[in-house]
Parts: C-alpha cells; sequence; structure tokens
C-alpha cells in the first residue's frame, strides 16, 4: 500500500507488528496496479459489537449497497478479510477479542473505526469509566475514523472511500452534489 | 482418565476453566462467540457437546457492559435519555418511555393528549422496525439471504418516516419529561399514510415466501421449548411469553398512556416452540398497523401540544421517592426503576431489561437440542445484547 | 397479597399508592425470611421481575420485584442488610431467573448470596471481581428515611418504625 499515505502510526501496540515484507520483485507499476485491485475488493469482517453494527448492515443492504464499491462480502473469519470494521463499543472483556482477531488477519489488512465508540470512548467516556476502552486506536492501528452516532450509511461509505484512497491514491467515485433544501 | 484433570495447562479464560471443570468424558467444549456471524452483537456461550447434543450450555455476559446504571448516577436527569435510545437499539422508543414514564411519575407529570398520541405512533412504527431487523436477521441466521433485503427495504421507509421527528435514524432520544422533542409535521402523517396500506401488501408476501417454507418449518417447529412455567420462574416476557401461550402485554394488562382507547388483539400461540414465537412476532407486526391506523385518526381531535407547557430542563429535581414505570418493548416488558433524592442526580436507576430474563431460559431451553437448533432458539429470542449487558 | 405471605415474619408490610410508585405492596423482610417468601410467592404464582440492590447509610436495600401475570399487581419485598456483613440466601433455587439477577447485584453492590449455585461475576470482568461500581461515596450517600416513603401501613415492627421515625418527625415539624 501507500505507505506515506498512511496513517498507521509507526510505534504499534500491538503484541505483534504490523510488518509486511517488502515484495521479492518490486516493480512501482505492478505494485500500484495490485493496490487499486486491493482497494476496489476490500472484503469487510462483520465485527458489529453495539448499533454501529445495524447501520453497518444497512450500508449492505439493497439501498446503500456496499458491495457497489467493491465489499461484496462480509466474511466471519479474520482468516478471509482485509477490513475490519469496529462497529461499536469495545470493553476491557471484549478487548483481548479484538487485538486477537486483529492479530489473526493476514496482511495487507485495514482497520476503519465506526462510530464514536470505537473512536473515543463514545458518549461513555464518563469520568468514572471502569469498563469502556477509550477508542479501539489504543489496542490497534487505525487508518479511517467515522464519526457519527451512529454514522449514516452514506457516512460509512465516504469512509470508505477514503480507505480506497490511501491504497490506491486516488479517490475513485464522485462527491455527493450539495443538495438544497 | 480425562486430559483436563490438570487445570494448570488448560487454556481459555477464567469462564471457559470454570466451566471444563464439570466436563464429562467424551465431550467436546466449544465456545460460540463472543464474536460470530449472526447479528445479535457480542454474546458468548459456552457449549458442551456430545456429538452434536448439546449436554450443557452456559451464557457468559459483560462483553458490552456499558455502565448505564453508573451513568444512570452520575448523569442528570435530563442528561440520560440518550443513554435510553442506545441501551436497546432494535426498539429505544420503549425504553425512552420507560424512563421518561417512571421520571413522571415521580414529579407527578400529566403528559398532554396530543403527545401521548405522538409518543404511540412513534413506538409502534418503531415496534415495526425491531420486529422486521429481528425477522431479516432470524432468516439470515438460518441461512437465507433474500428476505432481509426486502426487510431492510421496508425498514428504510419506516426509518426515513421516523427521522423526521426524531432526527436519527437508529438510536432515537426525542422523548422528554413532559411530551416529545418535535411534533409530526403533515409530510410525515401522509408518508405513515402510504406506508400502511404498503406494508399490508407486503406482509402476505413474506407469508407465502418464508413463513410456510418447508425448510423454516422443520428448523423451528418444536425446537426450543419454554413453557409456562419456565416462563415463571425465569421472569420472560414478550413474544417468549405469548408464545407459549399466556396472552399477556403490559399495554392491556397494564394498561398505560392512551393504549385503552384502541381496538387490538395479542396474538398468542400455544406451541412454546421457536416457531411459536415466530409466529406472535409476525402477527403483531399487523396489530400495530391497526393501532398506528386508530392513532392517526384520534390524533386531530387530541388536545395539547407535542409537550407540556414549561416542561422541566434537564437538570429537573424530582421529589425523593421511587418509581416504576414499564412498557411493552418489542422484546418484552421494559421496566425502570428509577430512585430520587431529589437532587438533579438519580439515586439510583435500574433497567431491567427484557431479553436478560428470556437469554437466561436459553440454557435450560437448548440442553438437548443439536447445535443447529441452538442458532434457530436464540435468534427465536430475538436478543439485542446492549440490553443484556446495560 | 397478604394471604400470599401469610405465615411469614414481616418486619413492615405497607399498601404503596400504584399511581405513585408503580408497586402495591411494599413488604420488610429479615434475610433469614426471603426464601420462604419466594416460594410462597411461586405458588401463588407470581413471577420475578428483577432483583437489585439500593446503597444507604443504614446498609443496602436488597430489593425484589414481584408480579403477576392476570392481576396487575408488584410487590416489593425489602430486606436490609448491613455494610459488615451483607449476606442474603439466595432464591436461586426456588425461582431459576433470581441466578443471573443475584450475580448482578454481586458485581454492583458487593452482596453475597448464600448458597447460590454459581456466584461469579457475570457483567464485570473476570478479574473485576473486588470492584463495586455502585457502591456510593459517604459525600452522596443518604439515608433511607430520606428517599423511602413508608406508604400506607398495616403493620410494622418496633425497628423499622425507628428507622423511619425521624422521618415522620421532620414532616409532622414541617406540616
Amino acid at each position: 500500500m501507500a505507505a506515506q499515505d498512511s496513517v498507521i502510526p509507526q510505534e504499534l501496540l500491538t503484541a505483534g507488528a504490523h510488518h509486511m515484507d517488502p515484495p521479492i520483485v518490486n516493480i512501482k507499476l505492478a505494485q500500484d496496479l495490485l493496490d487499486v485491485c486491493r482497494s476496489m475488493s476490500l472484503w469487510p469482517m462483520t465485527f458489529g459489537l453495539a448499533c454501529c453494527a445495524i447501520e453497518m448492515m444497512a450500508t449492505g443492504m439493497a439501498r446503500f449497497d456496499m458491495a457497489r464499491f467493491g465489499a461484496e462480502v462480509f466474511r466471519p473469519s479474520p482468516r478471509q478479510a482485509d477490513v475490519m470494521i469496529v462497529a461499536g463499543t469495545v470493553t476491557r472483556k471484549m478487548a483481548p477479542a479484538v487485538v486477537r482477531l486483529y492479530e489473526q488477519m493476514p496482511g495487507p489488512k485495514w482497520v476503519i473505526a465506526m462510530g464514536n465508540c470505537a473512536i473515543s470512548g463514545g458518549p461513555f467516556k464518563i469520568k468514572d469509566n471502569y469498563n469502556v476502552i477509550e477508542g479501539v486506536d489504543t489496542l490497534i492501528p487505525v487508518d479511517v475514523f467515522v464519526p457519527g452516532c451512529p454514522p449514516r450509511p452514506e457516512g460509512l461509505l465516504e469512509g470508505f472511500f477514503e480507505l480506497q484512497r490511501l491504497i490506491s491514491g486516488k479517490r475513485w467515485w464522485p462527491v455527493a452534489a450539495e443538495v438544497e433544501g | 482418565m480425562s486430559a483436563y484433570q490438570n487445570l494448570e495447562q488448560m487454556t481459555g479464560d477464567f469462564y471457559t476453566q470454570k466451566f471444563e471443570a464439570a466436563k464429562q468424558d467424551g465431550t467436546l467444549i466449544i465456545n460460540m462467540g463472543p464474536q460470530h456471524p449472526s447479528t445479535h452483537g457480542v454474546l458468548r456461550i459456552v457449549i458442551e457437546v456430545d456429538g452434536e447434543y448439546i449436554v450443557r450450555a452456559e451464557p457468559v455476559l459483560g462483553y458490552l457492559h456499558r455502565m448505564h446504571e453508573k451513568m444512570g448516577e452520575t448523569q442528570t436527569w435530563g442528561a440520560f435519555i440518550p443513554n435510553m435510545g442506545r441501551v436497546d437499539y432494535g426498539h429505544p422508543m420503549a425504553w425512552n418511555w420507560s424512563y421518561v414514564g417512571a421520571v413522571e411519575k415521580l414529579m407527578g407529570i400529566e403528559v398532554p393528549e396530543r403527545a401521548e398520541y405522538l409518543r404511540v405512533i412513534m413506538t409502534e412504527l418503531n415496534r415495526i422496525t425491531s420486529h422486521l431487523l429481528w425477522w431479516g436477521a432470524y432468516i439470515l441466521d438460518l441461512g437465507a439471504f433474500t428476505p432481509i433485503m426486502y426487510a431492510f427495504d421496508d425498514r428504510e421507509m419506516l426509518l426515513d418516516i421516523l427521522q423526521r421527528p426524531s432526527a436519527s435514524r437508529l438510536t432515537y432520544s426525542n422523548f422528554r419529561v413532559g411530551g416529545v422533542q418535535m411534533d409530526l409535521d403533515d409530510k410525515c402523517i401522509e408518508m405513515i399514510k402510504a406506508f400502511i396500506p404498503h406494508f399490508r401488501e407486503r406482509l402476505p408476501m413474506y407469508h407465502d415466501l418464508v413463513t410456510e417454507n418447508i425448510i423454516l418449518r422443520k428448523r423451528i417447529e418444536g425446537v426450543g421449548i419454554i413453557d409456562q412455567d419456565m416462563c415463571r420462574r425465569y421472569g420472560c416476557t414478550g413474544p417468549v411469553l405469548r408464545g407459549a401461550g399466556v396472552a399477556y402485554d403490559v399495554r392491556k394488562d397494564e394498561p398505560y398512556s392512551v393504549y385503552d382507547r384502541f381496538d387490538f388483539d395479542i396474538p398468542t400461540q400455544d406451541s412454546a416452540c421457536s416457531a411459536g414465537r415466530y409466529h406472535v412476532r409476525v402477527a403483531e407486526m399487523e396489530q400495530s398497523l391497526r393501532i398506528i391506523e386508530q392513532a392517526l385518526e384520534q390524533l386531530p381531535g387530541a388536545e395539547g401540544k407535542h409537550i407540556m407547557d414549561k416542561a422541566p430542563k434537564p437538570a429537573m429535581k424530582p421529589p425523593a421517592g421511587e418509581a416504576y414505570f414499564n412498557t411493552e418493548g418489542g422484546r418484552g416488558k421494559v421496566g425502570i426503576y428509577a430512585v430520587s433524592d431529589g437532587t438533579k442526580v438519580p439515586y439510583r436507576v435500574k433497567l431491567r431489561a427484557p431479553g436478560f430474563s428470556n437469554m437466561n431460559a436459553f440454557a435450560e431451553a437448548s440442553t438437548g437440542t443439536i447445535l443447529a437448533d441452538a442458532v434457530a432458539i436464540l435468534g427465536s429470542l430475538d436478543l439485542i445484547i446492549p440490553e443484556l449487558d446495560r | 397479597m397478604l394471604q400470599a405471605l401469610e405465615g411469614i415474619t414481616t418486619q413492615c408490610v405497607a399498601k404503596q399508592d400504584k399511581g405513585k410508585t408503580g408497586h402495591e405492596w411494599s413488604v420488610f423482610l429479615a434475610p433469614g425470611q426471603i426464601v420462604k417468601a419466594a416460594s410462597k410467592l411461586y405458588e401463588a404464582e407470581y413471577s420475578l421481575e428483577d432483583v437489585l440492590a439500593l446503597d444507604f447509610e443504614e446498609g443496602f436495600l436488597v430489593l425484589y420485584h414481584f408480579n403477576r401475570w392476570n392481576i396487575e399487581e408488584r410487590v416489593t419485598l425489602r430486606v436490609l442488610v448491613s455494610k459488615d456483613n451483607p449476606t442474603v440466601p439466595s432464591i436461586a433455587s426456588i425461582f431459576d431467573g433470581a441466578d443471573w439477577h443475584e450475580r448482578e447485584t454481586r458485581d454492583f453492590h458487593g452482596v453475597n448470596f448464600e448458597d447460590h449455585p454459581n456466584l461469579v461475576p457475570l457483567l464485570m470482568c473476570a478479574e473485576d471481581v473486588d470492584l463495586h461500581p455502585l457502591v456510593k461515596t459517604p459525600k452522596v450517600r443518604k439515608s433511607i428515611k430520606d428517599i423511602l416513603d413508608l406508604g400506607e401501613v398495616i403493620s410494622c415492627n418496633k425497628e423499622m418504625e425507628e428507622l423511619f421515625a425521624e422521618a415522620e418527625a421532620e414532616e409532622a415539624s414541617d406540616a
């Protein structure tokens, strides 16, 4: 992937380092082509934890249809997925599972933090917080943050386009026009 | 001699180890969840199987414990309403209503009539979205990919209607102590009036496509018996109880608001199995349509506005005391027990979630069934996990 | 309901205003009586709604809400236990649903339930077995008489009267 565009911080917080060896035959044109192919067929992992999961499902359904943009198959198994869309609140009991699932995904892999809870703990970031992880980026590296509680399906689609831009270097889809009234 | 005698060598966390301590010979211990390809959320069930048959099951909760009751003691009375939108994202208006109803009881407030009708219309529309979500997801769990597409199509029409008075699609927090946040505008009422006949046409289509399907019937009939005695011991309510033959619905048995002015039935089934619960929910969607129609007819004649005059501010101070208010949610009897000490922060807010009690019956209902039936039973209980874990 | 709880020694039985508080009967019991009371209610066809605890200066007040399906009549059983030994016998042998409710009450308040089949953390992490988040700090904790109202008392023993006595004296002085 286009490393200079990545928002993944260099200091990783997981026990297993997210590191990919460069390919043996490293031709830039071929790598760019592969990046475009990867961005057009991102397979998400069904990691819906809470309310945002329903909006993620709605994004995959007939009205908004993420399959048009490449996310055809939602894979429950991390071994078969590229993108982990963390949709919902991560609690302390769930945190080891999140990290383990991230580590089970084969590279190249990306993470979209969907919803306020995954970004920062959301509405549950209170002074006496004892159970909610304040942002999934304290556990795993995150590429795209999609704010909202829950974000509209259009918002998740925009986050998806942003991820495609990070991977392939350009945005392929038109920006939605301003609607009057 | 079992290989599991030496506990130090076992892998797995605290709950798995505790479960394995009572393991029998010849069985296998597997984990269902907390991440699994069904849309219920983060629920984990540790199961001991003998071949395909479940010998013992123990749900492990807490993977989505979001401290709602603690927030009930740190947020002000009005600032707790958005929490109620998130504790059950399937039918959040029932939770909104239970909470503001409890606070109104504490303060002795009378809600204007128009607001009551608005509450009824919005809650019943929300009940239909909740049942559609349940229906689509249940059939998806059982292996069919098409019905959920149709269900979400209808649901999107309803979300367009409901987002006009509440400005949200999923986690509604538009109830206020003393009424609701916004009135329904004329366009919204037009959309509801157009939706009702459209949905009445779709329901027979769903019936033909799915309900009489022989594969579905074989998978859910006779599976997961939760009879009346079990319901009493576990405190099950809602379609689980009505599927066992008891016609208990909070809207008829403890009528609140203006529900006593409507003519609607309480569908029940006697089979006490997953098919019974399925049929109850599908029939409830039709009954909700009837209530909405009657409410729309009676709405123009209602007095008052959508919220009382001089409604309490979010930092309100109800007098000291306790109040218990319950409503009928899509999953069962939703109850809020609120204790006030006279300050602007509640002393205690206890959320009585119907899913918590319904899930409790799962271990007993699934013992002796096969693993595929466990999925069918779990879906028929209609769980939304944030409600269990709060 | 009084017939249902016949034969149980109660500390205080009172009728409450349904419209204001949502329940009809409020019965204070000693911890030793709760199992018998629960089995009598089970025979009288009540179902368990929930079990919760409230944190007061005088101790933890454990509440049990029961209700019937065909007749609307919520009964609240209340057991007051002290802070240094918050132990109540478990009713999980009669109402299986109480199993999870009592585990949750132990998680939030630290109330110990005797003879409970499986008293491990339900909602909290297993490592947080000693963390009880809903126990209040002394600054915000109030006394039971500041918050709860006895209602229309049918029968009451000495200790309960004394517990609520100051509140009545204050009300009399306000009136």
